[in-house]
């Protein structure tokens, strides 16, 4: 066996070579072209994107060749019929070989994926995980069943009907499902991905056809076999069928291919002190959830729209402000088919009575907004912006992005300026104009920056970024402005996905190059420096027989989201105060302690129902009383004396939409920072 | 009771073989004991390749019995074990060398004798270190040679061996290899169009035809008692049961031949031929008179 395995990794080690090499090459291209454009992130991830979807595909058409003998010439196969192995052993060789090159790839994939970064990476790994078994089982055994039942052509189209309509059938449905609310569902580059798909998928039955006319025929007995092959050929048939017949379960097949921008959110509104937090559906609902349990519905759900196989993107929420004062600024973009969408800028009062300020369609996404006294500015994903409300029904004037404007408006939101081309940020504290500057990067001479003051900080502390023009290369920095005016500024990181950061929602700076943490109280003082747990707390996990260690600090980072880092899974602060700290262990322990000398003030176990299955956000957003806890399917608002109330539990229907749950009943959130 | 094939190493009994709507055997039946050399011969399309194939488990039988070596053909290779093989057209793996190709038979063939594989490509001069894709159809003929006889297999089934060497090295082939093969006991089922070449080395000479072994002959016999008759047309005809055959007219010249001296006298004695001369004929007319006798 070891000398036929041998033979057939060097019988396809070239194919598989070529479009390993091709992949490795992808990368280096696509960062070389991601210069020359807008969104050099977008370039890396729509190539990473594009290899998992191409990935399927191409393990399909490679398992076809390797696996069902497609790419035995009659040379070959006449080269090894006179070898003392039955062909079940060529044929399990075959397989064998075949699953290595299909892993090796499909690791390859992966790693390129998350190397590339990419929010959707875990929704797109758990479809590919999904579907590909389902799917790679059906194509290998249509070869295997071609290539040593069936001894003819004929017999082999014959036998090839019922698999290819229940995969015509399910791609249609598939498609459907993606294209049922679109407008142009036969656009061009719609067609040429069905073409394609249908293509990939029939290439490994034209393949196997010709490999069983090649390998089968020194072995007829066709009436024997045939029987025997269909029995093979209807299970994974009827996987298939069973998985993609169904229209929900269709779209969910074709979900390697999709790149959801959110599907269920936890808005927190820096500021906004109403202790609420804000919740978005993926049908772009929205509503407010009070620490009392209230619950405020918003903006209403509507159905989905697909834009394209690349994007689903239902109305969405882009944006929420919070206006001084009590009240709300919503961005909200209403897919109604077609290329351009609409905008619509919605105005809360504190009562939750809604207004239209302005309402404007376009092409271009309008992702974000700045608001201060009456004046708002909207970005676009065109480097755009626009610094008045339009009146509804008229085109904003977009203007391209002006570093002096942005600036400017910066300033007057009394929160910081930071100058395009220049190291110099200026911010307000004491009634004051202060200004420092920060270190020299390599990469400050580039066009994109971002300054964000740390929520309810005094003094401010803010967090910057200073990228070049892409989001491969970029600086933070920690600045902590002192009552003396005078800034403490830390480097956070030289490499994006070890970009250490004050998260506004915890307060707490990770330095990943000295394992340590402090947290920033909100005064914007920094704590003493932990590099581990008190060990009165340490003792504690130990008594609940808690297993993971507590050690800082363990960055997860989600790739070329440059905000994202986290501390340690196990570990999250809640709150820190007079230098106190609250933290969660494990997601269930409520711990306080002083940082000063580790004492371990209180604990509580709290009664969290952990989800089951599936990937799970788990977020902490500090309000008034306590805190809300969005974990899984539930939210529970937790108050620092440790008491506990679920706000709402939708497991098993989307959270508002009350829409059974298309996708088998998991849940997969991404978090809308 | 003992089988009637027992102690033969290779046996066929009512093998038959269709492809398609196509009976290609009809009901092969013969065997080939230890130590001998049999030729097999027919015209085109009769099955010969069919029913080596058979033999190597390459392809089943519809119905019939086939021993070879003393198993069975099952589908499981291990016959390929026993018995070696010269394709009429070898392919080997267009990626390898010549060393590769042997290489992997060393790891697949439980009895492979690296030395007689070295010293049988050294007698041919095949370059091991040749790319198959480089190489002529010379030199893969002798690359075929060399992995056939080199595993120790007790029976050697060639189709069309000589096919692609050239006279030289044919001449090597047959005289010198065949012939140390029979010395080490070893047999041989040849399919040759050739049949001049193997006049000296066969045993045994089945002929092929209609689906079914129609003859087997002494090879000896059919190197010393065949005869030729030619002479001018006579008013006679051939007699029935007569083993001769017309072979040529031309005019009023006429050619037969006659399988065996007594066959060769009734042809003079029937007026078929007048003035009738009778030579000994050579085996290569030999082989055609068969194939002739059979044919029609």
């Amino acid at each position: 066996m070891r000398h036929l395995v041998n033979l057939e990794f060097r019988r396809n080690f070239s194919v598989w070579l070529a479009v390993v090499a091709v992949f490795c090459l992808s990368f280096p291209a696509a960062a070389l072209f991601s210069r020359y454009s807008h969104s050099g992130a977008g370039v890396l991830h729509a190539t990473a994107v594009f290899w998992v979807v191409a990935g399927v595909l191409v393990a399909q058409a490679c398992f076809g060749l390797t696996a069902g003998a497609g790419a035995r010439a009659e040379e070959n196969t006449a080269a090894e019929d006179i070898l003392p192995v039955s062909p079940w052993k060529r044929s399990f060789s075959g397989l064998l070989v075949s699953l290595a090159y299909g892993m090796t790839f499909a690791a390859l994939v992966f790693s390129g994926y998350r190397l590339a970064g990419g929010h959707a990476s875990a929704e797109i790994a758990s479809s590919w995980t999904r579907v590909m078994p389902v799917l790679s089982a059906y194509i290998v055994v249509l070869a295997y069943s071609c290539a040593y039942f069936f001894g003819s052509v004929p017999l082999g189209l014959l036998a090839m009907i019922p698999p290819i309509i229940i995969t015509a059938a399910g791609m249609a449905a598939g498609t459907a499902a993606l294209f049922m609310w679109q407008a142009d569902p036969f656009s061009l580059s719609a067609s040429l991905w069905c073409f394609a798909l249908v293509s990939a998928a029939g290439f490994p039955y034209l393949l196997s056809i010709r490999a069983g006319n090649i390998v089968l025929s020194p072995r007829g007995a066709l009436l024997r076999n045939t029987f025997a092959g269909l029995l093979l050929l209807a299970g994974p048939a009827v996987l298939l069928a069973l998985s993609l017949l169904r229209v929900h379960a269709g779209a969910n097949a074709f979900r390697p291919f999709i790149r959801y921008s959110h599907e269920l959110g936890i808005s927190e509104v820096p500021g906004a002190g109403s202790g609420y937090v804000f919740m978005t559906s993926i049908r772009g609902a929205l509503a407010a959830v009070g620490e009392n349990g209230e619950i405020r519905r918003l903006l209403e759900p509507a159905p989905w729209s697909v834009r394209s196989f690349s994007a689903v993107l239902g109305n969405a929420v882009e944006d929420l402000v919070a206006l001084p004062g009590g009240g709300l600024l919503v961005l909200q973009t209403v897919y109604s088919g077609g290329r351009e969408q609409e905008h619509r800028i919605w105005k809360f009062d504190s009562g939750w009575r809604r207004e239209l300020l302005s309402s404007f369609r376009g092409r271009i996404p309008v992702r974000a907004f700045l608001y201060r006294d009456g004046e708002i500015l909207l970005f676009n994903h065109s480097r755009e912006l626009v610094a008045e409300i339009p009146a509804p029904g008229s085109e904003p004037q977009w203007k391209k992005f002006d570093s002096g404007m942005m600036a400017d408006f910066l300033w007057k939101a009394g929160e910081i300026a930071l100058h395009e081309g220049r190291r110099n940020l200026s911010y307000f504290f004491g009634g004051k104009k202060r200004s420092l500057t920060l270190p020299s990067a390599p990469c400050f001479q580039g066009k994109r920056k971002y300054a964000e003051r740390i929520a309810g900080s005094n003094p401010p502390v803010f967090r910057v970024r200073l990228s070049g023009d892409n989001n491969v290369c970029g600086r933070f920095y920690n600045v902590m402005a002192n009552e003396g005016g005078k800034a403490e500024i830390r480097p956070a990181a030289d490499h994006m996905l070890s970009a250490a950061t004050a998260s506004p929602s915890y307060g707490e700076m990770v330095n990943w190059r000295t394992d340590s943490i402090e947290f920033i109280g909100s005064d914007g003082k920094l704590s003493p420096r932990l590099e581990t747990l008190p060990p009165q707390v340490i003792a504690l996990t130990e008594k609940m027989s808690i297993r993971r260690t507590f050690r800082f600090p363990l960055i997860k980072s989600g790739g070329l989201e440059y905000n994202t880092v986290y501390s340690a899974d196990n570990f999250v602060l809640m709150k820190y105060s007079d230098g106190v700290a609250e933290a969660l262990l494990n997601r269930v322990f409520l711990v306080s302690f002083r940082v000063s000398d580790g004492a371990l003030l209180k604990w509580a176990r709290l009664p969290l129902v952990h989800p089951s299955g599936g990937r799970f956000v788990f977020i902490v957003i500090p309000g008034r009383a306590g805190a809300f806890i969005h974990w899984g399917p539930r939210l529970y608002f937790v108050t620092w004396e440790g008491g506990v109330r679920q706000v709402d539990d939708w497991s098993g229907w989307y959270f508002m939409d009350k829409i059974r749950n298309p996708f088998r009943g998991t849940y997969e959130y991404s978090h809308k920072a | 009771m003992r089988n009637a094939n027992e102690g033969m190493l290779i046996s066929f009994e009512g093998v038959k073989r269709a492809f398609g709507k196509k009976q290609v055997l009809r009901g092969v039946t013969g065997s080939v004991s230890r130590g001998r050399v049999v030729g097999l011969i027919g015209r085109n399309g009769e099955g010969k390749t069919t029913l080596l194939k058979i033999a190597l488990d390459l392809l089943a039988a519809d119905e019939g019995r086939v021993s070879v070596c003393g198993r069975a053909p099952d589908g499981s290779g291990e016959i390929r074990q026993l018995a070696g093989y010269v394709p009429e057209r070898p392919a080997f793996h267009g990626f390898m060398t010549f060393a590769e190709e042997l290489k992997l038979r060393s790891g697949l063939f439980k009895n492979w004798d690296a030395a007689a594989a070295a010293e049988c490509a050294s007698r041919l001069g095949v370059d091991l270190n040749m790319r198959v894709a480089d190489a002529n159809k010379g030199a893969l003929a002798k690359l075929a040679w060399v992995c056939a006889t080199s595993h120790r297999a007790e029976l050697l089934l060639l189709d069309e061996p000589t096919s692609g060497l050239d006279a030289l090295v044919r001449e090597q082939v047959l005289g010198e290899l065949i012939g140390r093969l029979q010395d080490e006991g070893k047999s041989v089922l040849i399919a040759n169009h050739h049949a001049e070449e193997m006049g000296a080395i066969l045993d045994e000479v089945w002929v092929l035809a209609g689906g079914a072994i129609a003859g087997v002959y002494d090879a000896e016999h059919l190197r010393r008692g065949t005869r030729m008759v030619k002479g001018r047309r006579g008013k006679g005809s051939l007699p029935s049961g007569v083993k001769a055959v017309h072979v040529m007219e031309d005019g009023a010249l006429a050619v037969c031949a006659a399988l065996d001296e007594e066959s060769a006298r009734l042809v003079v004695e029937s007026g078929a031929l007048e003035n009738a001369e009778v030579t000994p004929m050579d085996f290569s007319g030999a082989m055609k008179l068969l194939l002739r006798m059979h044919g029609e």
